[in-house]
């Protein structure tokens, strides 16, 4: 027992801190000092649950740790704490009291079970983490024989109850845990209290599912077991997963265990089953059947059952039986069957009262007789078999023998043929077998869809083969020129050189097609394409792709046929004029995946092209500016009135560099037309504007061409947003605070400019945009090299940190936030060192959190050695703030790295603020570090 | 002002643990620091006969000034309550004429009137639960800000530092209000004891304290 003064002594010491009372009571070890700590006032209250808003906190009890420990050396003075401790909600107290009880002997445990925590589970409806140790529990006090307390802590913490979710059209049952940490406990459980309690452990088990299918039968009338359970045996139409599936399992297993171990016998245990009817009679047929050769007589009797064989709740373990006791069956069983089939099914007379065809009634009835013979097939009578085997040879063998219903999945669009099957086709005859196929009209069944696909394939394996051929396929159903031309699209992103000649030919004889094909019927499945929309949206594709500056792409003498090609297709009805609000796409992402959208990027893809090819080939004179076809063609494309489409609005945003680097003239005049200031084409100057933001770099040039939008823009930046559902490739105000964050370190702008853009943007944006656009530039200078950027840059851009720093000193709520993202910054080894630690302070200060403080961390590492001061002092910093505990977690390396080489520094007061450090960690509860003291207390020392 | 504190600051002698403490203050707020270093200038001043009233105040108003540091919610103003009250007494004139209120007794089920003044009474204590905690509620919740995980201790060990902390804090009040006679060695041991408590949660020698664990525990093992 400790002394007075030794026990003073502790109570003084474990009251400094949180982590000096954790420490002592996770090392406490003598049960001397319980009561002295009892009399202190230990033991007698638990921490209770802490709620934060919606959050829910359980405190640990180190108290109860000690408890744990001494349990088996004093269980009387344990269970005397246990028993006098109030009521707690805290669950992870109820774990470690748990724990508690797992260490005392099982009959010390009972009392603190019967006592407290029945009564308190009992109005419990979820345990979080809690069940895996009441569970063990559970065993401990079945093996210590007492094994009502087991049963009824079991029966207590894996209750079925009904769902109170009423939304639900099935009601289903409700458990305390999670549905696989249920099933992995009972299973957990089953040898324990089976093995300790024998047929008490199965009816355990059984008073669970007979609890769970009163709830289900509640809502339907009756168990109908095999409609949530199919089979009772473990099988891939059984769903598993769900409680009452463990519960099925369980009680079957554990009467399996207890006929296997001889501790019933199979026909007493099956008999008993079957008197409850419902699941447990299925599964004690599915016993039956398990040990077939202890239990002849009750078989035969079960098999011999009218009311069994009828059953469709018992049809599949009925079966079963019967098919495992095949020549065990007396002759009489085997009579009374194949007389009930002779009398046929009780079913048909009804069929045809209700008007059923006869023909019908009759196929339904050699079905029926087919399938209850199925399981008898192997000691039928000599006319029976044969009876049967017509069946058989007119219906075939049974899909699923033993099921009423079978579920099955399926993934598709499927062929009709293999790829092999194609490829060892003929062209003549797939050109046949492609123009002469019909689908069935059924799902499952191999569509149009399924052969086209595999007819791309066919096209880039064998390119040499079809892509001089592709005209012969005009005529072919839409859907098999499309495959083709989409294997021609992947075959020239391989970069391989195709004829061309052919490929535009056959393009062109589709855009010569109708678009729409009246008679054509479409199925539910989508499976073959509607018209030849999708074929015009490929050749666009397929355009774009051969106009792309490639090897191999389309050769400028077929200029004619491409421009041909390209100007229908920018004619097309598709996209339809859908506002953005009601769109599932933003304009850019609209016009990648729709003709005239495509067919616009293909015009651009044009001009670069002629202007590329066409002067290397010097197939015409070289010329400034855009052909006049495409100038034409864009100038149509900028009419509201005839183009109201956003996604083509969207592909001038998209391709604004090249037109300012192509035709500055012809752009210039037109920057109007692509960003129109009326109100009512606002969604297109949108459209365009989000597009040019998200995609495009901005430069110099474009930012002369563009003043008036950026302004624009930045006004709109304290609009509202008035509708939350427009679409964006990317946040227009964040790619609008980058555009002007690369504009600035240029030096295409300045932040000093009254009026100015950098001025503009910090007086309208918000905060999280002003902290995005410092972040933005914070991340770029971490990721370059640090002799990778442009002196006058890096210059630019600390100047601008420096001005919107004073600010955050200046008024901490309203700017602190700009500054917070300052750990990419901090780690930029672009910039110059003593920089970045002089601003470090005063961004801690003024900065709550820290964004990116483990870049900090790791960075202040690197210069432990050289800069041990700075960096203890930036260290101290960052563990004065809330949250450092994962700070230090997720940084422990480098925490570690900084106190090595500050501990060990020849400077005493330096070793001194990192001594002091180690113990501020201590804590914070990092006991890990402690070794670092030693080690370096221990090489002092030696030195 | 920091300039003042400065100057204070260099005719000032420090041990080694009133340097870290001063530092330790320093980093949560400058006033605490000053309240601080302005206690123990006046205490060294042995030339001013009222020094320890004047350094007890300093002291003391630098225990009771710590809970605001934490955003410890503080006492309101008694007019603030007196508001409250003011409100309360209206909503019991209504509630008076409650069909449940006969002749001076209470009676039947709760009406709207009855109700509403019922309402009201729930408000006023809820934020008199709130605003109005008691100093030693006040005091616990800085200490368990003050502990480096942000964690209460269990009640026996909160309630030790809570009794000690009102001893030293009781102590300050005394001397500040001229209530006793003191002499240095007395004054200086209460210095003492309130600058430990401090520097125990303000700068921890937690490794050195589970040490002396170690060793106690085994102590009580071998007694």
């Amino acid at each position: 027992m400790p002394s007075e003064d030794t026990l003073k002594k502790a109570l003084a010491s474990i009251g400094k801190s949180r982590a000096n009372y954790e420490y002592f009571f996770e090392r406490l070890n003598s049960p001397d000092w319980l009561v002295p700590l009892r009399d202190a006032g230990f033991f007698k209250i638990q921490p209770p649950a802490e709620r934060v808003g919606d959050m829910i906190r359980f405190p640990d009890w180190p108290e109860a740790k000690y408890l744990a420990r001494i349990a088996s050396r004093a269980p009387n003075d344990v269970v005397d704490v246990l028993l006098a401790l109030p009521e707690t909600d805290n669950v992870r107290v109820h774990d470690e009291l748990a724990i508690v009880a797992l260490a005392l002997p099982p009959a010390f445990a009972e009392k603190w079970v019967r006592a407290k925590e029945l009564p308190w589970l009992k109005r419990q409806h979820s345990l979080y983490f809690l069940p895996e140790r009441l569970a063990q529990l559970v065993g401990h006090l079945a093996e210590g024989e007492r094994g009502n307390t087991a049963l009824a802590l079991g029966l207590q913490l894996f209750q079925p109850e009904p769902d109170p979710d009423t939304s639900r059209v099935v009601r289903e049952i409700r458990v305390k845990m999670e549905d696989w940490r249920y099933g992995r406990l009972l299973r957990q459980l089953r040898p324990m209290v089976v093995g300790a309690l024998g047929i008490r452990g199965f009816e355990f088990f059984a008073t669970l599912l007979r609890t769970a299918c009163e709830v289900l039968e509640s809502e339907s009338g009756g168990d109908y077991s095999c409609g949530w359970r199919p089979a009772i045996e473990d099988h891939e139409q059984n769903i598993d997963d769900r409680p009452i599936d463990h519960l099925v399992a369980c009680t079957r297993d554990a009467a399996e265990d207890l006929v296997s171990e001889s501790a019933v016998e199979p026909a007493d245990l099956a008999q008993r089953l079957l008197d409850r009817g419902g699941v447990f009679a299925r599964i004690g047929l599915h016993i039956l059947r398990k040990f077939v050769d202890r239990a002849e007589g009750l078989v035969a009797r079960c098999i011999g059952e009218r009311a069994y064989f009828d059953s469709t709740d018992l049809r599949h373990e009925y079966d079963a039986l019967a098919e495992a006791a095949g020549n065990r069956l007396p002759e009489s069983a085997v009579d009374l069957v194949l007389g009930w089939v002779e009398e046929g099914p009780e079913w048909a007379d009804r069929r045809t009262e209700s008007g059923t065809p006869e023909d019908d009634v009759k196929r339904s009835i050699r079905f029926w007789e087919r399938d209850r013979l199925y399981p008898m097939r192997n000691v039928l009578p000599p006319k029976w078999a044969l009876r049967y085997a017509a069946l058989v040879a007119d219906l075939g063998e049974p899909d699923h023998p033993g099921f009423l219903s079978y579920r099955r999945t399926w993934a598709g669009p499927t062929s009709p043929r293999t790829l092999e099957d194609l490829r060892a086709m003929s062209l003549v005859e797939l050109l046949d077998f492609l123009a002469s196929w019909r689908p069935k009209d059924d799902w499952m069944e191999p569509s149009e869809d399924g052969l086209g696909r595999l007819l791309e394939q066919l096209v880039v394996a064998e390119p040499d083969r079809f892509v001089p051929n592709c005209e012969r396929f005009e005529s072919l159903d839409p859907t098999y020129v499309r495959s083709v031309l989409a294997g021609v699209t992947a075959v020239v992103k391989t970069g391989k050189r195709i004829q061309w000649s052919p490929v535009l030919r056959l393009c062109s004889w589709v855009i010569d097609q109708p678009r729409s094909i009246p008679s054509r019927k479409l199925s539910r499945k989508m499976d073959r394409d509607p018209d030849w929309g999708w074929t015009r949206k490929q050749i666009a594709d397929l355009l774009v792709c051969g106009l792309e500056p490639r090897l191999n792409g389309i050769p400028i003498g077929d200029r004619q046929a491409t421009w041909r090609l390209v100007e229908a297709l920018s004619r097309d009805s598709d996209p339809e004029n859908i506002p953005n609000e009601q769109s599932s796409m933003d304009p850019f992402t609209q016009s990648l995946n729709t003709v005239r959208g495509q067919a616009m990027h293909a015009l651009m893809h044009y001009a670069l092209w002629v202007g590329r090819d066409g002067e290397a080939e010097q197939a015409e004179p070289s010329s400034e500016g855009l052909p006049k076809e495409v100038a034409t063609l864009l100038d149509a494309a900028l009419n509201p009135e005839t183009e109201p489409s956003e996604a083509v609005r969207g592909v001038f945003g998209r391709w604004l560099w090249m037109l300012a680097e192509v035709d500055p003239d012809w752009l210039t005049v037109r920057i109007e037309k692509i960003f129109p200031v009326a109100d009512c084409h606002l969604s297109l100057r949108r459209a365009a504007w989000e597009t040019y933001l998200a995609l495009t770099t901005p430069t110099g040039p474009l930012l002369k061409l563009l003043g008036d939008q950026y302004s624009w823009a930045l006004n709109r930046l304290k609009v509202p947003e008035e509708n939350g559902k427009r679409r964006h490739l990317a946040k227009p105000g964040e790619r609008l605070a980058e555009h002007l964050m690369v504009l600035y370190w240029q030096g295409q702008i300045e932040a000093e400019t009254v009026g100015g853009l950098l001025c503009a943007f910090f007086n309208n944006a918000d905060l999280s945009l002003r902290e995005h656009a410092l972040s933005f530039v914070g991340r770029s200078l971490h990721g370059a090299p640090a002799d990778g950027v442009v002196k006058e840059w890096v210059a630019r851009a600390q100047a601008l940190f420096e001005r919107r720093l004073v600010l955050a000193a200046e008024k901490p709520n309203d700017f602190g936030a700009e500054v917070r993202t300052f750990g990419w910054w901090f780690s930029a080894s672009a910039l110059d060192l003593d920089w970045r630690f002089e601003q470090l302070g005063p961004v801690l200060r003024v900065s709550p959190d820290l964004g990116g403080a483990f870049l900090v961390v790791e960075e202040l590492a690197k210069h432990a050695a050289q800069r041990p001061s700075d960096v203890l002092e930036a260290l101290e910093r960052l563990l004065d703030r809330e949250n450092s505990r994962w700070l230090v977690l997720g940084s422990q390396a480098a925490v570690e790295a900084i106190l090595s080489a500050t501990l060990e520094h020849e400077n005493v007061t330096v070793r001194d603020r990192a001594t002091a450090v180690v113990h501020r960690l201590g804590a914070q509860g990092h006991d890990g570090f402690r070794s670092l003291l030693k080690g370096a207390g221990a090489r002092r020392s030696t030195s | 002002m920091t300039s003042n504190v400065d100057s204070l600051r260099a005719a000032l002698t420090l041990t080694g643990s009133q340097r870290v403490l001063r530092s330790r203050l320093a980093a949560l707020n400058g006033n605490l620091e000053r309240m601080y270093i302005g206690g123990l200038t006046v205490l060294q001043d042995e030339t001013n006969p009222d020094r320890f009233a004047l350094a007890a105040h300093a002291l003391r108003e630098l225990l009771e000034k710590l809970p605001a540091h934490f955003d410890v919610p503080q006492k309101k103003s008694k007019e603030r309550i007196n508001d409250k009250l003011i409100n309360l007494a209206q909503q019991w004139g209504h509630a008076r004429k409650s069909g449940c209120h006969k002749d001076g007794t209470w009676d039947g089920a709760i009406d709207k009137r009855l109700r509403s003044f019922l309402e009201h009474v729930k408000s006023f204590f809820d934020w008199h639960e709130r605003h109005h905690p008691s100093r030693n509620a006040e005091a616990a919740d800085a200490l368990r800000r003050l502990d480096a995980t942000g964690r209460r201790l269990p009640p026996p060990l909160e309630n030790l530092n809570l009794k000690f902390l009102e001893e030293i804090r009781s102590f300050f009040v005394k001397v500040s209000h001229h209530g006793c006679v003191v002499e240095f060695a007395e004054f200086a041991h209460w210095l003492d004891a309130l600058e430990r408590f401090l520097l125990d949660r303000l700068s921890p020698r937690t490794f050195d304290d589970h040490e002396e664990l170690d060793r106690l525990m085994s102590e009580g093992a071998n007694a």
